[in-house]
């Protein structure tokens, strides 16, 4: 009897430590040194500040690895950098649509808690949020076969638990799905419990139907364009406007707009099985002011498209809170049928039975918390405009109602008329307001020249030499620096030769990975973010730091140059 | 009451215990929870899927197209001596139900003309392909397909080879119920050659491919 007592709590002591070691992954802990970027619309900081934490890159194995990707994907869409964004688009897709990614770990879940087992993909609404930005990313590259594509994967099925009273269109009810609405798909599972009975639910995703039915004008799918636009009026009405015109054409160039932060994820209640959302951006009615072509030019007023802290609130939006109720309750019992038995019996083996019991759902309990990672970086609400923008482009004012710290002048957004023979190009532009006050946001200028705008500071040299060209080399540039007074002695070899020994990276020629900071703030990259982006006005909207040569080949040219590095 | 699995006796290392039964309760937690760890550690052979459109698929399809378009009346008759044809390939439309990155757009199109020796083929029926090299350079340099060959242009295209993606998708809870668990996208890629002058589309193919993914959807 002894003996069968010592073996048996042996095992279950070795199983608390097990399940207490599993149950301890590390809590997830924010940046609030990225966040502070992000509010200040700092996003090359931030994207480089993510880039270093993950060193020398994580393994796909690791539980995080999509959370990581999709931080990268929403820092490179905010910051417009295209190029740099790609491979973390097409990782984060790949991550999302691979099913099954935590389905043998259902049992480790229940034994160990999620964060210390489940592989991330993020709560429903962050899914959504994330194929939201591989369908921008691609709207961004003209890809709307894409976008359609990302777009209707985030409209994916929800579960609705509110809908208990509705007899038929429940769960549990197998003959009531004749009786359903046209949004209740079809009914959940049977076995589940009345308490968790479930209907499944056509998505409400605004941003999602809105992607979508654009992406299908500009595919000619008619039809589809139309169901997309007529769902999105029945679920906000507020929006019928934008869906009528999306369907209805007469514009050339879908702007999104993004600001704030998205929603805290703290574990609360009972065992912290119930996950709550703090909101870090307040959610209101502000409705965008957008403005194209400067004073007395076209104004609009936009409503939100897309309120993240409503879905965040929203248990549609919600997973596995049912598996941490349920684990918690069963915790409980063992605790409490444990000390029961414990107490009332005399007999020796019935009693450490019973502290066995509680010991057991303790480390339920202990295990059943909320998996506290989320995607901080997301913004609190995006806006949708279309514009109709001259073919020679225009600016673009944008501001949130009452919040001047958010304007943003995107000074040249150029419309895409790459292919208006055949119909009209549609132009995909994502400008992430910044929530404090900067220098460069509503400054409206472009101090450097670039290869968007190649002649926006006139002849001038290469930033490295001085100047306040950062174009990619090219004959068309040399021939401009040529203007400016660069040596013709100096070749466009030379000076990608200069480039090399500088330590500058050139996206699109480089092969050295994940494209950092750009060489106007201080990093070693060259490249040109998309001219309706942030980090299109951030770069080039405020005067910023000299480089500082440092290779011999520099010092050779600029005394070719006779040793002027004076800015022109 | 003593239950007869409790009284079984149970062999541990030599050792036999006899478990009272109350000492079974215990036992009980202590072998589910084991059982439970057991198939946590040991590993389900479990492999998450996906139905996204694979690089082998795309091959297959364009191998497929490119054997039809060779064996089709408005090639099989031709010779050197027969008039000059010259043919643009396009990327492919996306409409499906997935991404395809631009490389892969190009790639459904221009393969069926860039494999194996079809380009030497086509040449000996006077029919030249021309393509923007800037545009399909990416995919023809990272796959090396054109041997390093030429790829011509500056010529005026008297036929257009498109594509089109298309799809179908299903998802749904094991036996129409519940969470979804299966993802079904059957993908149809179609083919078409068109002759720019008159508009007539002198051959089309068309492949389907479906694609079954096992596991939930979110998760």
């Amino acid at each position: 009897m002894w003996v069968c007592d010592k073996v048996v709590m042996s095992g279950l002591a070795a199983l608390s430590v097990l399940g207490l070691l599993g149950g301890c992954a590390a809590p997830y802990r924010r940046d609030d040194g990225v966040m502070q970027l992000v509010r200040s619309g700092e996003y090359g900081r931030a994207r480089e500040r993510v880039l270093e934490q993950l060193g020398a890159g994580i393994s796909r194995d690791d539980r995080s690895y999509t959370l990581e990707r999709m931080k990268l994907l929403t820092l490179g869409v905010d910051d417009g950098v295209t190029d740099a964004t790609e491979v973390a688009a097409d990782q984060v897709y790949d991550l999302l649509r691979t099913q099954g990614l935590n389905d043998d770990k259902t049992v480790a879940t229940f034994l160990f808690g999620e964060g210390g087992t489940r592989i991330y993909k993020g709560e429903p609404y962050e899914q959504a949020l994330a194929y939201t930005y591989v369908a921008l990313f691609d709207g961004m590259m003209g890809e709307w076969g894409n976008v359609r594509a990302s777009a209707n994967d985030s409209l994916f099925l929800l579960r609705d638990f509110t809908s208990g009273g509705r007899e038929g269109a429940r769960g549990r009810g197998r003959g009531g799905a004749q009786e359903t609405s046209d949004d209740e798909v079809r009914g959940a599972d049977s076995e589940l419990p009345e308490s968790l009975a479930y209907t499944a639910i056509q998505s409400d995703f605004e941003m999602g139907l809105i992607l979508r039915a654009a992406a299908a004008v500009r595919l000619g799918e008619r039809e589809d364009a139309a169901e997309a636009a007529g769902r999105l009026k029945q679920v906000a009405p507020r929006l019928s406007g934008l869906a009528d015109q999306i369907v209805g054409g007469g514009y050339d160039t879908v702007l999104v707009a993004a600001w704030g932060t998205a929603p805290r994820k703290v574990g609360t209640g009972p065992d912290n099985v119930v996950a709550a959302y703090m909101p870090t951006t307040q959610s209101d009615e502000s409705e965008l002011l957008v403005r194209v072509g400067g004073a007395g030019g076209s104004e609009q007023r936009v409503p939100i498209a897309t309120d993240v802290n409503r879905l965040a609130r929203d248990v549609r939006w919600r997973n596995l809170e049912d598996m941490r109720r349920a684990k918690s309750a069963i915790g409980d019992a063992l605790v409490v049928g444990g000390a029961v038995v414990a107490s009332s019996s005399k007999d020796d083996g019935a009693q450490l039975a019973g502290l066995g019991a509680i010991l057991a759902g303790a480390i339920v309990k202990a295990t059943s918390g909320v998996d506290e990672r989320h995607n901080e970086i997301f913004p609190q609400r995006m806006y949708v405009a279309l514009l109709d923008l001259p073919e020679g482009g225009a600016s673009v004012d944008l501001m949130i109602d009452g919040k001047p710290s958010s304007r943003v002048i995107l000074p040249m957004v150029t419309p895409d008329v790459s292919d208006r023979s055949q119909g009209g190009g549609l132009r995909l532009a994502l400008v992430r307001m910044p929530m404090s006050d900067t220098s460069w946001a509503a400054s409206g200028r472009v101090f450097y020249n670039n290869d968007v705008t190649p002649g926006a500071a006139g002849d001038s040299l290469p930033f490295v030499l001085g100047g306040r060209c950062v174009r990619t080399p090219t004959p068309a540039a040399m021939e401009s620096y040529y203007r400016a007074g660069l040596p013709r002695s100096v070749s466009l070899n030379e000076l990608i030769d200069l480039y090399r020994e500088e330590g500058i990276e050139i996206v699109g020629e480089s092969a050295a990975g994940m494209t950092g900071r750009h060489i106007l703030e201080g990093g070693n990259w060259l490249f040109t973010p998309d001219a309706g982006s942030a980090g299109f006005a951030r770069l080039y909207g405020r005067e910023q730091g000299a480089w500082r040569l440092r290779s011999g080949l520099g010092a050779e040219i600029v005394a070719r140059m006779g040793g002027e590095t004076v800015r022109r | 009451m003593v239950s007869e699995f409790a009284k079984r006796p149970l062999r541990l290392s030599g050792f036999k215990i006899e478990f009272s039964a109350m000492c079974s309760f215990a036992r009980v937690i202590l072998v589910t929870s084991t059982l439970a760890c057991g198939v946590m550690l040991g590993g389900c052979e479990y492999a998450p899927k996906a139905t996204r459109l694979q690089p082998a698929d795309l091959m297959l399809v364009s191998a497929e197209a490119g054997r039809s378009l060779v064996s089709s009346p408005v090639l099989a008759g031709r010779d050197a001596s027969s008039p000059r044809m010259v043919i643009r390939p396009e990327a492919a439309t996306n409409l499906s139900s997935d991404r395809l990155s631009r490389v892969d757009r190009w790639g459904i199109t221009t393969r069926i003309l860039y494999q194996g020796n079809l380009v030497e083929e086509l040449k000996n029926r006077n029919v030249i392909i021309v393509a923007e090299r800037e545009v399909v350079r990416g995919y023809l340099d990272r796959y090396d397909m054109t041997g390093g060959r030429e790829v011509a242009s500056g010529l005026q295209a008297t036929h257009v080879l498109a594509s089109q993606v298309r799809s179908l998708t299903r998802a749904g809870g094991t036996g129409g119920e519940g969470v979804a668990d299966t993802r079904a996208d059957t993908y149809v890629i179609d083919y078409t050659l068109q002759e720019v002058a008159s508009g007539k589309i002198v051959w089309n193919a068309s492949s389907t491919l479906r694609r079954v993914g096992v596991g939930r959807v979110a998760d």
